[in-house]
């Protein structure tokens, strides 16, 4: 007997990551997304941030076949992103502004930045496995 | 003498620029029957 989650159903969820219209780098772990979004130590984590183009296939996000099974979105490089707070980043956030929703949060290696400092946010993946 | 004129020094702010490596998630699917009990009439 063989378990079925069909592709269909798993790009819907990578769909709804993928149609965030925002990336954000924080400092401690947002749960909402005006932790996300809002400015470090003014209400929010934020301390640097970049608008991606939504949705799957038209630059920032694209969906396929994953290795060994599955789906995978990979988020793509962004290069010389502006710092405009100083922190200690710890997670990266994708968001949509319409509806003010927190779409997604992983976390990245621990970088001390200022601002005025710049940053390279390297392409990264979610995958989703078959059903087991 | 002259009006000491001299502007202070500013010390220019250095700027960094990192690469920030982003990690990776995966999401497992799991699909059971737990909850369901056999039930005796």
């Amino acid at each position: 007997m063989t378990k079925l989650c069909p592709d269909a159903a798993i790009d819907a969820m990578l769909d709804y990551i993928a149609n965030s219209d925002l990336i954000t780098v924080c400092q401690d772990t947002p749960t909402t997304y005006a932790d996300a979004t809002d400015l470090n130590d003014a209400g929010g984590d934020r301390v640097a941030g970049i608008a991606l183009t939504p949705g799957d296939g038209n630059g920032d996000f694209t969906i396929g076949d994953a290795p060994g099974g599955g789906r995978v979105l990979t988020v793509a490089l962004q290069n010389a992103v502006p710092v405009v707070k100083d922190g200690n980043v710890t997670h990266v956030c994708l968001t949509l502004a319409a509806g003010t929703t927190l779409r997604y949060v992983t976390t990245c290696g621990l970088r001390t930045v200022l601002s005025g400092d710049t940053l390279d946010l390297s392409a990264w993946t979610i995958t989703v496995e078959d059903a087991t | 003498m002259a009006k000491n004129d001299k502007k202070k020094e500013e010390k220019p702010t250095k700027k960094t620029h990192y690469v920030l490596n982003i990690h990776n998630s995966t999401i497992k699917v799991k699909v059971g029957l737990s909850g369901l009990e056999k039930k005796n009439d």
